[in-house]
């Protein structure tokens, strides 16, 4: 049994305002976007017209949910792009890994900071001898 | 095969693919590619543009699978990379996306209720849908089929679209408005 609900000033918009309210946020209701209206839920309630558009609302997000249930039927078969041997090896020609996409990345890091480092020996070297002079 | 063997199965076959088993993961691609084409179809709209979608989303899942840690399901992590291959190739490819709804409507569907006068309102309801559908903007129609079909979150969805969470709730009230207009004399 549902609960009564607490009256509120829009309890006196006439009745076709109110349908015309409660039919547009009932899809906002179901989108999340919007928290249905006390005062339009007790209307949605008590209205027929109103039940009805909620009942052709469900009936539409009833069929979009059994949309899910369908597949298209596949032209071919997708996985044989697996098989290409490009997918797999390497450009230096080994073997491919899950993972391995990484490895540029980690050689490209290593070899920056190996960079820096000498940059920063140069660098210390030249103040010593500055220093020393 | 019962639901939790076939997960069962599923999860080693991740496991094998996750430690560099090709084999096992043509065996997950072979099971997942007909809904991840589906998937594909229904968000780039073009079957062609589909198919490139589905194999790369296969080659990016097969690259990334070391990193598959197992928050989701398998399912819902190689949905995640489709939607965003169909994002990228679909900018890529930079056309109007339009549903084949001839083709659509004429695919057979199979009805578990058994009654052949509600299988038919069914079939009916569905080929509107579909009509609806694809008659949407390409951003709107999108979320529909991501919140509505495939049950995904605001946030998943957000993420996936790079947008807000208020975005993704706005564009798909917007959505459903137009749907509801568009279905008024149908439905």
């Amino acid at each position: 049994m549902s609960q009564p609900l607490a009256r509120t000033a829009t309890d006196r918009l006439p009745r076709g305002a109110a349908c015309g309210m409660t039919r547009l946020v009932l899809y906002g209701v179901e989108s999340g976007a919007i928290t249905i209206p006390q005062s339009l839920e007790r209307h949605r309630r008590a209205c027929l017209l109103c039940q009805a558009a909620t009942v052709r609302q469900r009936h539409v997000m009833r069929g979009l949910a059994s949309l899910r249930q369908e597949v298209e039927p596949l032209p071919y078969d997708m996985t044989s792009v697996l098989d290409q041997p490009t997918i797999h090896v390497a450009d230096d020609g080994s073997a491919r890994t899950p993972g391995a996409r990484r490895r540029p990345l980690v050689a490209a890091v290593a070899s920056a900071a190996s960079v820096a480092a000498i940059g920063l020996v140069v660098v210390a070297g030249r103040r010593l001898r500055s220093q020393a002079s | 095969m019962s639901g939790r063997r076939v997960e069962a199965d599923i999860g080693e076959l991740v496991e094998r693919s996750r430690q560099g088993d090709r084999a096992a993961f043509g065996e997950l691609a072979r099971i997942h590619q007909h809904e991840v084409y589906t998937l594909a179809v229904r968000l780039v709209g073009d079957r062609t543009l589909a198919a490139d979608v589905t194999q790369e989303a296969l080659v990016r899942a097969w690259r990334a699978i070391g990193r598959f840690r197992g928050d989701s399901s398998f399912s819902t992590w190689i949905y995640r990379i489709t939607a965003n291959v169909a994002w990228t190739l679909k900018g890529r490819a930079a056309r109007q996306a339009t549903y084949d709804l001839d083709q659509m409507i004429r695919q057979p569907h199979a009805d578990a209720s058994g009654n052949p006068e509600v299988a038919g309102e069914r079939a009916e309801l569905r080929a509107n849908l579909k009509g609806a559908l694809s008659r949407l903007p390409h951003h709107q129609r999108a979320i529909v089929i991501l919140k509505d079909v495939y049950g995904w979150s605001h946030r998943e969805i957000a993420d996936s679209m790079s947008i807000s969470v208020t975005a993704s709730k706005v564009r798909l009230h917007r959505a459903h408005l137009r749907l509801r207009d568009m279905l008024r004399e149908v439905v």
